[in-house]
């Protein structure tokens, strides 16, 4: 293998890290989305949050 | 005419009418203010203290949805408690109109309410019930807020005497009935004073005792009466909020309510009603703070929400263990990768210190690089750090002759270095001081102080003692015991008497000799110079030792001198009579040689001529000499008389003259030291080489400094310079038990082949091949035919089977039997390829092999090139042996070398002199006609040998 042992372990798993923030951003949207979403449902339903 | 009230209030009319009284809409006479006022139906006859208490307690009520009370007036006879006007409509008013509210909307009126409950229920000292909690007493304000209204001071006050309350029909909980569901089954208080009336609100009851003390009244038959408390409140809520938000007015028996649902209507919602209903108080809410807690968080309750909270941590959950496990992958992978390069330095440390003689050193070194239990953060071991052990460890040279033991620094470069007679101590001179080492290890025995010139010497009387020149005088030391022997009278140069009974000192340029007895320190003799002495230059700190010659003979009885003034005597000790002169006054400057049995040797040179002669001291003769212009360097003691010339390296027999070669190089000899079978000797070229008995080279070894000091005895050598302090220790290694086969080394040969039953060795070139029995005899001797024809040979084994193949330039193939030597098969065959390409199929590798170009190794399935192998070398076979693939060489100066090769073709070792490989094993071929035989050693083996080191 022309890469050095450990080499490839460093890389995938920053790789993973990076993936990882990524889909922290991409859930972090989904959720602001859908949670807008479901407060104005709970706002419909109960009125504004006490708590 | 308007009616005023207390001179205060001015009543502008009526706004309705309850169990309690009548209610006015009133104003402020001075304020201006809106107010109510509620005439209460009891009248001050009715007991004052009574009413008295409810002021107290009602003007101290402050609360955002409870109207304030603001004062307590009596007008003939009526007393009216005046309050807030709450601007607005009760909720039943709607709610008779058909409306419907939202349910957000009635949640928030809701907590509205239960907050103004939990402030009744909590007002000192037992808190306030209000006991009729329905939309009628519930005031909705313009800004969609609600006021309590109208709330029962007395049932709260648990007050013994007579209260008149109402309660309204499917509003009212149980307990208002009389009815305990405490217990699981309904119960019935005993109120026996208590009488119902009809009331003009159908949905109402009026609940009144006469004379009785108390709703609670225990009765002869043991049953108990039901109070009201809190939980009331509770329920009456609930069935508010029921008919809010269902427009249905809740039954009146609580077991008969029918439960919320419907669109509009959230579950959570429903559930908090229907627990406030529940028949049995104990299973509703127990406080109006718990049934507010459940309202305001109905958003934390809602399942959406909860559903949304837990996938929210679990992809949080999710998403950090995953960016843990890229962390940990990429810090193991960091780690792995420090270790690697660590590994990859080690190795070459090794492989430094082993080329500059430090065997243990090289050895440790690799250790560092390898482990066999391999953790998170090892990477694997890497081929460079094994092939480090490997070469350390030697196990795959087995060679006979020197190898690198060890090396040694001193504190300073070297001045001198001297081997015991069997090797196993070592004087090394420094500085003026002087090292004894131990040879096998090392180790550093004693440290002496020298006279402070460069012509203090050292010399060895056996394995333990020795004499040296010391800064207070000739001293002999045991270094086995670690004491002085004795001491004399000062000296520089010694030497010792072949028999190692005497000691001939000279100190500097003094004009005598004194002759020490070794055992006891005592001068034995005085010998005299006759006015001459030796040469010492103005400073003989920088002189050098090897100008002058100082030798006894083997019994001590000769001393050989040469003088500053170009002449060399012979003192007989026995005989001072018997002085002989060997050279007259010359111009020879430089002197070296010794004693040979009767016989004596020596070397001269000056101003361009050069001097060797040998005399018989005995009979007084001179037996031969040799002149020349270069220098010679002699080596004369016990075993014989040794010549140097340029290149050449020669024994002498002192009677004939007859001359051995032990050595022949391609530069000029610097030193040379010969002993026993072997001869060490180091040319200008900054080597040194070793010959061993056959004037055969078995050694050659490229230095940084030139060799000035070569030593040989018994099993060790060692090899120092001026210019550095270190010293190279090289211990004699021979290999027996590898033993294979051995032949006349002197018959030339390409390659060594041994048959595939083991029984014969066929040695090979070009032109013709030797066969052999495994025990040594000569079967067969073989000239090939057209030898200048020959395109190339290939020693094949079939099955049991071995022969070798001759291939012609035009296609002629003939095989010789590995048997017996016969020519087996003679056929013509296809024209061979003159490119000389060759290709090596293995399990998994295909290997190409083009002329001029460096070989390479390919995957065999996928093409893809793995790596190139060796260059400058030409590849002549691949075999693979398990795992392994060993490829073999012949490199551009023709030496035959294999390299052991992982399965990605990387080095794991070098295999010099390798020619064969026979079932696993390696077979050498080494130039002093060996055959010797070795298995491939696993890293674990490599390891443990190591270890041991």
């Amino acid at each position: 293998m022309e890469w050095m042992d450990g080499e490839w372990m460093l890389y995938l798993g920053l790789g993973i890290m990076a993936a990882a923030a990524a889909g922290a951003v991409i859930v972090f949207v989904v959720f602001r989305v859908t949670g807008r979403r479901l407060e104005r449902r709970l706002t419909e339903e109960f009125g504004k949050k006490r708590h | 005419m308007a009616q005023i009230i207390a001179s205060t209030y001015e009543i502008v009319q009526e706004i309705g009418s309850g169990g309690g009284g009548i209610v006015y809409l009133g104003r402020h006479l001075r304020l201006g203010k809106w107010v109510v006022l509620k005439a209460d139906r009891r009248t001050l006859a009715a007991r004052p203290e009574v009413l008295r208490r409810e002021v107290d307690a009602m003007k101290n009520l402050s609360h955002t949805y409870i109207p304030q009370v603001y004062d307590f007036v009596e007008e003939d006879g009526v007393v009216y408690t005046v309050m807030d006007y709450v601007e607005g409509e009760s909720l039943d008013k709607p709610l008779r109109r058909g409306e419907r509210f939202a349910q957000a909307q009635v949640v928030e009126w809701a907590c509205q309410l239960l907050e103004a409950l939990c402030y009744l229920h909590s007002r000192p000292p037992h808190g306030i019930l209000h006991g009729d909690i329905k939309p009628a007493n519930v005031m909705l304000t313009p800004e969609n807020d609600i006021r309590l209204i109208d709330f029962n001071i007395a049932l709260a006050l648990g007050e013994e005497g007579a209260v008149r309350v109402g309660f309204s029909r499917g509003y009212a909980s149980p307990e208002h009935y009389g009815v305990d569901y405490a217990a699981g089954n309904a119960t019935q208080g005993v109120n026996e004073n208590v009488e119902t009336q009809c009331t003009d609100d159908p949905g109402k009851t009026v609940l009144s005792s006469r004379s009785s003390p108390s709703p609670l009244n225990t009765g002869s038959s043991g049953q108990r009466g039901v109070l009201l408390d809190v939980r009331s409140d509770i329920y009456s809520l609930g069935a508010t909020l029921y008919h809010l938000l269902t427009g249905t007015r809740p039954a009146q028996d609580a077991r008969e309510v029918v439960p919320i649902s419907g669109s509009g209507i959230s579950p959570g919602v429903a559930a908090i009603i229907q627990k406030a209903m529940a028949p049995n108080p104990g299973q509703r809410y127990q406080s109006a703070a718990d049934m507010l807690y459940d309202f305001e968080h109905l958003w934390e309750q809602d399942p959406r929400v909860k559903r949304r909270r837990r996938r929210k941590a679990a992809a949080a959950a999710a998403l950090a263990l995953v960016f843990l496990a890229g962390g940990f992958t990429a810090f193991t992978g960091l780690k792995r990768q420090e270790r690697l390069q660590n590994a990859y330095v080690l190795a070459e440390y090794a492989q430094n210190a082993l080329a500059e003689g430090d065997r243990p050193e090289a050895v440790s070194t690799a250790m560092e690089a390898l482990t066999l239990e391999q953790g998170w953060f090892d990477p694997p071991n890497t081929p460079q750090a094994q092939a480090a052990l490997t070469d350390g460890l030697g196990v795959y040279d087995l060679s006979d002759g020197f190898k690198v033991h060890r090396l040694v620094s001193l504190p300073s470069e070297l001045l001198k270095v001297v081997l015991s007679p069997q090797g196993t101590r070592t004087a090394a001179v420094y500085a003026y001081r002087v090292a004894i080492l131990d040879t096998e290890t090392g180790e550093q025995l004693a440290d002496l102080a020298l006279e402070p010139s460069a012509l203090a010497d050292v010399v060895f009387l056996d394995e333990d003692r020795l004499v040296y020149a010391g800064e207070n005088g000739i001293c002999a030391y045991d270094a086995a015991a670690g004491r002085e022997l004795w001491s004399g009278s000062p000296a520089t140069n010694l030497v010792a008497s072949g028999d190692g009974t005497r000691v001939a000192a000279v100190y500097k340029d003094a004009g005598e000799a004194a002759v020490y007895d070794v055992n006891t320190g005592s001068v034995v003799q005085t010998v005299s110079f006759q006015g001459k002495n030796q040469p010492v230059t103005v400073n003989d700190r920088l002189a050098d030792p090897e100008d002058s010659l100082l030798a006894l003979n083997q019994d001590g009885t000769m001393l050989a001198v040469s003088f500053s003034d170009g002449t060399l005597s012979v003192f007989d000790l026995d005989n001072p009579d018997g002085t002989l002169e060997i050279l007259d006054p010359s111009a020879y400057t430089r002197f070296g040689g010794g004693f040979f049995g009767d016989y004596f040797a020596f070397s001269a040179y000056g101003e361009g001529d050069s001097l060797f002669a040998i005399i018989n001291i005995a009979e007084m003769y001179q037996t031969g000499a040799f002149a020349a212009q270069d220098p010679f360097l002699a080596q004369v003691d016990e075993t014989g008389i040794y010549l140097g010339l340029l290149d050449t390296l020669v024994q002498v027999d002192p009677e004939t003259g007859e001359q051995t070669e032990l050595a022949f190089v391609n530069e000029n000899i610097s030193h040379f030291c010969h002993s026993g079978n072997y001869t060490l000797l180091s040319t200008e070229g900054r080597a040194y080489s070793f010959f061993d008995r056959g004037a055969v080279q078995v050694e050659e070894t490229q230095t940084d400094y030139s060799c000035d000091f070569l030593q040989i005895a018994g099993n060790y050598a060692v090899v120092g310079s001026r210019d550095t302090p270190e010293l190279r220790i090289l211990k004699l290694e021979s290999h027996p038990e590898a033993e294979l086969f051995s032949y006349d080394p002197s018959y030339a040969h390409n390659e060594a082949r041994v048959s595939a039953d083991g029984s014969t060795v066929m040695l090979f070139r070009y032109d013709g091949f030797r066969l052999f029995s495994m025990d040594g005899e000569l079967l067969a001797e073989v000239e090939i035919p057209q030898a200048d024809q020959v395109y190339d040979q290939q020693y094949r084994r079939e099955g049991s089977e071995s022969y070798l193949e001759v291939i012609y330039n035009d296609g002629l193939v003939r095989t010789y039997s590995a048997e017996d030597g016969s020519l087996r098969s003679e056929t013509q065959g296809a024209l061979p390829d003159l490119s000389l390409y060759e290709e090596f199929i293995t399990d998994s590798l295909r290997i190409t092999a083009p002329l001029h170009e460096t070989p390479a190794a390919y995957d065999r399935e996928t093409g893809e090139l793995i790596r190139e192998l060796e260059k400058d070398a030409y590849l002549t076979y691949v075999t693979q042996v398990g795992d392994y693939v060993i490829t073999e060489y012949i490199s551009a100066q023709g030496e035959r070398y294999g390299l052991l090769l992982n399965e990605d073709c990387e080095t794991l070792a070098r295999l010099p002199d390798l020619c064969d490989i026979v079932d696993g094993k390696l077979v050498f071929d080494y130039p002093s006609g060996n055959l010797r035989l070795s298995r491939i050693y696993s890293l674990q083996e490599l390891m443990a040998l190591g270890e041991s080191v």
